[in-house]
This record gives C-alpha cells, sequence and structure tokens, in this order.
C-alpha cells in the first residue's frame, strides 16, 4: 500500500491548520477545548460555516477569566 | 502512473485506436483536426471521468453524453480502456470508462489502496498543459493566474476555508457591532436621565451621589444599578398633594429662553441671519429675478399645454413651431437656480424662526401663568413679545419683508435678547423656586435615581452582551488572522521552491542569452505576481517585454517547476498538448534536452501539428522510433489514419519479404527527406532557399554529406592544433567509416549515372535494393550518437562554430582552433 508519506509532504492544507492551531495555544481566547473541537470541524470535509458559529458562539467570558487573572 | 497500452474506441474523432507506448514517451504528430486532440480528451475522460474540453466557459449546451462519443455512436460504445504502471505495484493494471456512465471507473477493487491516491492526484486533470494554459500562467492578471495556480497545486480547499472564516468573522463582528451600538445606547438613556452631554463616569458619578444626597443617602464610588438606591429607603420620602405645575412651567419654560439667550445660539442665529441676508440680497438685486420665480408655476403649466401649432395657451398669440417651448424653457431653467436660493432663504428663515418661536411661546407661558409679575416686568416682556411676533411674521414671508430697513443685523439681535431681559427672568426663577417644596426634591431625585437604576440594568445587560460578543469576535479574528499569517508564510515556502525550479529549469533553456535570469513570484493580497528578469534590465511581468516564444517557454517551464509538487511522483506523465508554437528550433532542441535529461523517470506524451518539431523531438531523441505516430487524412467515419513512422525499417524489411520493392523504395526515399532535413538543419548544412521548403532527397543528402566532411575535417584540424593525436587518429577512423558508407549509398553517384539515382529505386530488383536500404541503414547511424540515440547537432558560440555533439556529450568534436 502507498504511504501517506509516500506523498512527498503533509497537504498544504494540512500544514496550514497546524500552524495556526499551534500559534492559537497561545492565544488567551483559546483554550484545548476550543482548539479541538475547532480542529475536529476543519477536518471535515465541508466545513461549516454554522457549526464554526456555534462552537465559538459556545465559549463564555468566563472560561478564560481565570487565563485572565 | 505510466501508461502503457491505451485504446479509444468511439470518442470524439476518434472510432478505433489502439496505442501502445509501454510506458516511454510517444509523439503523435499530424495537421489541425487530425485527431490528436482527441487522444487527450480520451486520457482525459479515462481518469477524471470528463472531458475538460467540454466544460466550462462557453460550453453551455455540450454535454458529455451528447457531445464526447464519436459523432455515430451512443454513449455505451464510447470507452477508453488502458493499462498503467503504477509505482510500488509491479502488476499492470487495467482501467476502463464509458462516456454511458462517466463516473465509474472499472478496475480491480483489489488494488484500490495502490490506485486511489494517484488517482485522487490524476483526477484533478493536471497532467495536461495546452498553450491556453500557459497564456494562462503567463499573461493573465495576478487574481486569475493565482486562481489558475492554486487550481493547478490543488490549493483552492485553502481559499475556501479561509472565505468561510471571513465569513465567521463577519458575522460575529456583526453582532459585536450590533451590541456596541446597543451600549452606546443605554449610555445616551443614562445622559439623558442625568440631563448631561457626555458619558463622563466621573460626571456621571458626581450627579448620582447628589441625588442620593438629595434622599439623605451616601456618596457610593461605583456606578451600578445595584449600587444606586444602596441603603436609601423609599418610606424617606413623603409626598405633599400640593399644585406646582405652574411652578414647574414656568421654571422649564424660563429654562428654555434662557438657552436661546445663551451666547452659543445668539452667536448662531447672528451667523443664520447674515447669510440669510446675503441671499435675499442676491435675489432682490435683480428684480427680474423674483418676477421668474413668482410665474416658475404658471410656466411650468403653460409648457404642458402649447397648442399643437405652438401658440400660448393663455393669450392664443401664434408663435413659429417650437419657439415658445424653448422661451419657455430658458424661463424654467433661469428660475431653476433662483428656486435654489430661494429654498436657501426659506430654510434659514426658517431656522431663525423656530427660534424666535419657541421663545414667543414660552414667554406668553410665562406671562399668562406667572401670578404675582410685577406690572413693570410684565410691561416689558409684553413688549418684547409684540418685538418678537413682528420679526416671526417678517421671517415667515420667504424674504418677501425681510429684512425690515427697520432692523438691521444689530437690531434683530436687540430684538432677540433685549437688555436686561436675563435680570428679569432670574428674578422670576428666584420666586419660583421658592414655591417648591423641599420634599419634591426629594421626590424628584428619588424618580431620578430609580429611572437611572433601570437605565443601569440596560447597560449592564449590553455590556455583559458586548463582552462576549467582543470575546466571539476575537476568536473568530484571530482564528483568520493566525491562518491567514500560516497561509502566506507556507505558500510564500512553495512559491520560493517553485520560482528557483521555474529560473533552473528556465535558465537551461535560455542560459546563453539570458545567463543571469531571475524571476519573482510572490502571493500579493487575492493574486499572484509574477515578474521576471528582463536582460538584466529589471523585472517586468512575463508578456511585457519577452517575446510570444519567451513567454511560451515561461509557461512550459513554470508548468514544469510547478510539476513535481503536482504529480508526487506518484502521476509521472504529463500530456503537452500542442504547447511549442512560439519557440524557434534552437530554444526547442534545449526544451528536447530538459525533457530527455531533467525528467528522464517521466512520461510525456506530446501532440504536434508541427512536423519539424516532431523530428526534432525523435532526432534529440525524446522518443525513438517506435514512439511516433502521424495522424492524417482524418475522416468522419474511420478517424484518423495512422502511419507509424517508426517503423520505417521494419516496414521496410516486411515489403522486401513481399517482394514488394517499390513500397519500400517509397518508405526509404520518405524517411531519409525526413531524416536529413533535420540533420541538415542540425549540422547547418547549406541547402537551396525554398519558400516551401519541400527539399527532395537529392538535394537533402548531398549537402548533409558535404557539411558532415567539412566539419570532420575542421574537428581534425583543431584536434592537430592542440596537439590531440589521440582524437585526430579517431577522426581519421571515423572518416574512413563515413567514405565507405557514403559510397555505398551510391549518392555520390547519383547526378552521372540514372540508373543508380534513388528516383529509380522502385524498379530495382529485392537483391539489388536490400544492399541500398542497409547502406542507408548504416548512413543513419553516421549522424546518431551510439550511447544517446540523439541526432548529431553543430553548437555554436556566437557567429564562431564551438563543436559537433550529440546530447549526452559522448560525441564532441571540437572546432575551436588552438
Amino acid at each position: 500500500m502507498i504511504n501517506k508519506n509516500t506523498l512527498n509532504k503533509k497537504p498544504l492544507l494540512e500544514q496550514i491548520l497546524d500552524e495556526m492551531f499551534n500559534n492559537l495555544k497561545n492565544e488567551k481566547e483559546f483554550d484545548n477545548e476550543l482548539i479541538e473541537q475547532l480542529k475536529k470541524l476543519t477536518n471535515e470535509e465541508e466545513l461549516s460555516e454554522v457549526k464554526i458559529l456555534d462552537k465559538i458562539k459556545s465559549k463564555m467570558v468566563k472560561d478564560f477569566e481565570d487565563t485572565r487573572a | 502512473m505510466r501508461i502503457l497500452e491505451l485504446e479509444i474506441s468511439n470518442i470524439r474523432g476518434i472510432h478505433n485506436l489502439l496505442l501502445k507506448p509501454n510506458g516511454n514517451n510517444l509523439l503523435i504528430w499530424g495537421p489541425n483536426g487530425s485527431g490528436k486532440s482527441a487522444v487527450v480528451d480520451a486520457v482525459d475522460f479515462l481518469l477524471t471521468g470528463k472531458i475538460s474540453r467540454l466544460t466550462g466557459e462557453g460550453t453551455g449546451n455540450i454535454t458529455l453524453k451528447k457531445h464526447g462519443p464519436h459523432i455515430d455512436h451512443k454513449p455505451n460504445e464510447a470507452t477508453v480502456r488502458a493499462i498503467i504502471q503504477l509505482p510500488n505495484y509491479n502488476k499492470p493494471i487495467e482501467l476502463k470508462r464509458c462516456i454511458a456512465q462517466p463516473h465509474i471507473l472499472i478496475y480491480n477493487k483489489n488494488i484500490e489502496g495502490y490506485l486511489n491516491p494517484i488517482l485522487n492526484i490524476a483526477s484533478q486533470g493536471q497532467y495536461v498543459l495546452t498553450r491556453r494554459d500557459i497564456l494562462r500562467y503567463i499573461t493573465s492578471d495576478p487574481s486569475t493566474r493565482a486562481e489558475e495556480i492554486q487550481e493547478l497545486l490543488n490549493i483552492t480547499n485553502i481559499e475556501r476555508i479561509r472565505k468561510t472564516f471571513v465569513k465567521v468573522k463577519s458575522e460575529l463582528k456583526n453582532i459585536f457591532q450590533a451590541d456596541k451600538n446597543s451600549v452606546e445606547k443605554s449610555q445616551g438613556s443614562i445622559l439623558s436621565t442625568l440631563q448631561i452631554e457626555t458619558y463622563d463616569e466621573k460626571e456621571i458619578l458626581h450627579k448620582i451621589n447628589t441625588l442620593r444626597l438629595d434622599v439623605g443617602g451616601k456618596s457610593i464610588s461605583t456606578i451600578r444599578s445595584s449600587e444606586i438606591k444602596r441603603d436609601l429607603k423609599h418610606s424617606n420620602i413623603s409626598y405633599k398633594n400640593i399644585d406646582y405645575d405652574s411652578t414647574q412651567f414656568i421654571l422649564k419654560d424660563i429654562q428654555n429662553i434662557n438657552e436661546i439667550l445663551n451666547k452659543k445660539n445668539q452667536t448662531k442665529i447672528e451667523i443664520l441671519d447674515k447669510k440669510l441676508r446675503s441671499f435675499i440680497n442676491t435675489i432682490k438685486s435683480d428684480p427680474k429675478s423674483l418676477q421668474v420665480l413668482s410665474h416658475l408655476k404658471l410656466v411650468e403649466l403653460g409648457i404642458t399645454n402649447i397648442s399643437k401649432n405652438g401658440s400660448c395657451p393663455l393669450c392664443d398669440t401664434s408663435w413659429p413651431r417650437g419657439k415658445l417651448h424653448k422661451y419657455l424653457k430658458e424661463k424654467i431653467s433661469l428660475a431653476e437656480s433662483i428656486k435654489k436660493d430661494a429654498e436657501q432663504i426659506d430654510d434659514l428663515s426658517s431656522q431663525i424662526a423656530n427660534y424666535v418661536n419657541k421663545t414667543i411661546t414660552s414667554l406668553q407661558n410665562i406671562i399668562n401663568i406667572k401670578r404675582d409679575l410685577q406690572i413693570k416686568d410684565k410691561k416689558i416682556l409684553q413688549y418684547w413679545l409684540k418685538k418678537l411676533q413682528i420679526l416671526s411674521e417678517k421671517l415667515s414671508t420667504s424674504g418677501e419683508k425681510y429684512p425690515d430697513p427697520k432692523y438691521g443685523v444689530k437690531q434683530v439681535k436687540k430684538m432677540l435678547a433685549p437688555k436686561n431681559i436675563n435680570v428679569i427672568l432670574n428674578d422670576i426663577l428666584i420666586k419660583e423656586k421658592k414655591f417648591i417644596p423641599e420634599i419634591e426634591y426629594k421626590r424628584v431625585s428619588w424618580d431620578i435615581l430609580t429611572q437611572l437604576e433601570e437605565n443601569l440594568k440596560a447597560l449592564e445587560r449590553d455590556q455583559n452582551e458586548l463582552q462576549l460578543a467582543k470575546l466571539h469576535y476575537t476568536i473568530a479574528e484571530k482564528m483568520l488572522n493566525n491562518f491567514q499569517t500560516a497561509r502566506d508564510t507556507i505558500l510564500e515556502n512553495l512559491y520560493d521552491s517553485i520560482k528557483e525550479n521555474f529560473v533552473k529549469i528556465y535558465k537551461q533553456l535560455h542560459g546563453k542569452d539570458e545567463k543571469n535570469f531571475t524571476a519573482k513570484i510572490k502571493s500579493e493580497g487575492a493574486g499572484l505576481n509574477v515578474e521576471v528578469d528582463f536582460y538584466e534590465r529589471g523585472t517586468f511581468p512575463p508578456n511585457a517585454m519577452h517575446s510570444e516564444g519567451h513567454q511560451d517557454s515561461m509557461g512550459l517551464c513554470l508548468y514544469l517547476a510547478l510539476s513535481e509538487r503536482l504529480n508526487k511522483d506518484l502521476v509521472n506523465f504529463t500530456i503537452l498538448d500542442d504547447v511549442m508554437m512560439s519557440i524557434d528550433s534552437t530554444h526547442r532542441r534545449e526544451v528536447c534536452r530538459l525533457l530527455k535529461t531533467n525528467f528522464s523517470n517521466h512520461q510525456f506524451i506530446i501532440t504536434t501539428h508541427d512536423k519539424n518539431w516532431a523530428y526534432q523531438l525523435k532526432s534529440e531523441g525524446v522518443v525513438n522510433s517506435k514512439e511516433i505516430i502521424e495522424f492524417y487524412n482524418w475522416q468522419i467515419d474511420t478517424g484518423p489514419q495512422i502511419n507509424y513512422t517508426s517503423e520505417m525499417w521494419e516496414k521496410i524489411e516486411e515489403d522486401l519479404s513481399k517482394n514488394d520493392v517499390p513500397s519500400a523504395a517509397a518508405k526509404l526515399r520518405r524517411g531519409s527527406e525526413e531524416f536529413f532535413s533535420t540533420v541538415c538543419e542540425n549540422l547547418k548544412a547549406k541547402t537551396i532557399h525554398k519558400l516551401n521548403a519541400q527539399w527532395e532527397l537529392g538535394e537533402l543528402l548531398p549537402a548533409a554529406i558535404h557539411q558532415y566532411n567539412e566539419l570532420l575535417n575542421k574537428a581534425k584540424s583543431t584536434a592537430s592544433s592542440w596537439g590531440n593525436k589521440e582524437t585526430v587518429d579517431m577522426l581519421n577512423e571515423v572518416q574512413s567509416i563515413a567514405k565507405t558508407i557514403f559510397a555505398r549509398t551510391n549518392s555520390e553517384q547519383w547526378p552521372i549515372n540514372i540508373n543508380v539515382h534513388y528516383n529509380n529505386w522502385g524498379s530495382f530488383t529485392k537483391e539489388d535494393f536490400r544492399p541500398v536500404v542497409e547502406a542507408f541503414n548504416d548512413l543513419f547511424h553516421l549522424f546518431i550518437c551510439n550511447k544517446c540515440n540523439s541526432l548529431l547537432h553543430l553548437s555554436m558560440r556566437g557567429q564562431k562554430e564551438e563543436n559537433i555533439r550529440c546530447n549526452c556529450g559522448y560525441v564532441n568534436w571540437n572546432l575551436m582552433k588552438k
């Protein structure tokens, strides 16, 4: 079977998303839970705007109060 | 993936065709309309389930099922079958697709794991390069080029995701903005309740504490709804049922008048008055203007009622046809500009009148309601009222009675704000305030605090919403920004590596004349900017300075630079569909070398209508003779006729075995003409100039042999000048062999002995003709490298002959003397 590695590198989109999520880990508005949920959504075949909006809107200010303090 | 065999049945212009490239390069050449592109369409259909040329812009009513099959056949009769070789799988695999079921690719499902990654790449259709593609990469605007190249790189999904992130951000920004407006509105309510102009927390807190003090509370330090009435008890405030409405009214009216009398408003009124006078003076200075204005309605009505013969509808005076209409139109046009001034007059009058009328209303109230107004004060106020009423009436006449010559700007100012009127009003205010019981202040303060409490609750609710909306918006914004930054970094790296590859490949083709060629490939906004060096005079868009031929080269080089990315070593075959149209023969040779050396592991299927390019590909060894197919004489029923040029020697042998010397002779003559045409081109042999470029073997062969001998002698003499005895010996040996072969071809005898002339080959016996065939076979090999099979060619350095060499360098006869 052809190993995924034989396709030279990771697809560009995957590289970009990896880089993006990696950088978002340092942003106070992003906790691990949110990053994981967004990762799942961006992995889906059709990226749904509505689902992303729902996920973001589910975050409460209090979720980040501790990190702010 | 390489194509070993391709069978096309009833697709586009092809009826039945079986090609067996065996994984090697394949050249299909023939005139326009001979069916070459149908081969490209067939491969396209097999791998993608569609025919790209039948989709896209301008193909609205064209469908695969209707227009994909050969014109006389049904979709279920239109099939493409191929046998391909996959990397990492040692057995050939059969693929088949039928236009009746274009979405179904038939293959052995057991090899799905091997095949799918390859089909995923192949299904993008990136393995076909046409001239149209080249123009899209090179001459299109940056945003179109970005789309094309991103599509080629299969990175359009990146833009799709970015757009989704943009939409998410935009949606959350709207919510954030709406919440921000709500907060501002709530703050506005607080300002209104407290009667202050700007939202200054210090001032608000001061006001609140003043109100709390009124109702017996202590100061607070924060503005919160829960704090507003902290420690205050409603029962502390008792109401007395007293009539204080009249006092409230008087206070309000005095407040209104004081507001109008303040310096700011008086200055404003003075400016308005000056402007008004200026407009009125302009109109009044031209009496005709006023007349025109006053007649405007009549004229407008009149112009619509001019009788058919052109006479006046009012007095029946006869006018030449059209003259009255023109006359009235001029009047209306003049009136229109005056009308604008008149409108300004109305507007300015109305603004001043507004102040005057407000003062009148409040003044009337004070005079009517005030119980103990002193007679003297009352008279002053009444006199003022009368003056204001006169002013108001004059202002209402659209400038007809204004300005009154009696009242200049100063007088009007006095009319609006007479001297000492403040003193009278203040007296009244002080007296009236005495009527308001202290308890009422408490009630008012309590009411304001109650109102403020509600206002603050709304504000706090809105602020919470805003805080949440801000968080969500920030998340979306950071997600988009980080995505874009990551995209830019990764794509920049990608474009940099493509650029390096592009420059390297281009320099291989044009390095002799553009040795310091550089390029820039940068994404800019949504576009992809490509600029190339022009003979070290700066960088320009590819289509700005370079010739069409160079642009074609660039398109090819950019595609080849991208191809490593595209194919990922899985789909290592490419169709070059008639892409070399504008490139000259010298650079085509470099293209051949490029394909042969840099892409030796790549299978190219090349179509061309250009015979010279076809021969060049063959002579340079990009395709060997068995991999050349000529399409000609296309007929609607049969499709193209095929000439397997490649098999010339085999076909001649076949003819001879059937004792068919005429056919064998015709093939040898035609093949030799093609071959020596290229030899003459490569060695720069001198032939008689012909406008139609149709030379016969009798012209080509002597020219080729003559040039060969000349160059060989030059090479020997050069080797001697360098003292290179070994080379001299080798060249002597070559010369001796060549001499024998030339003699065997009888070509030197053609002009003097008619019986051995190639025109008479057809009448030779089989036994007589066979030695000719063998001699020509050996003759061909004199001009071909034994190692790389490429045709020898003469390299030039400027105007000087540099060397005779093959592509691999095995043959290299120096022509530059010491």
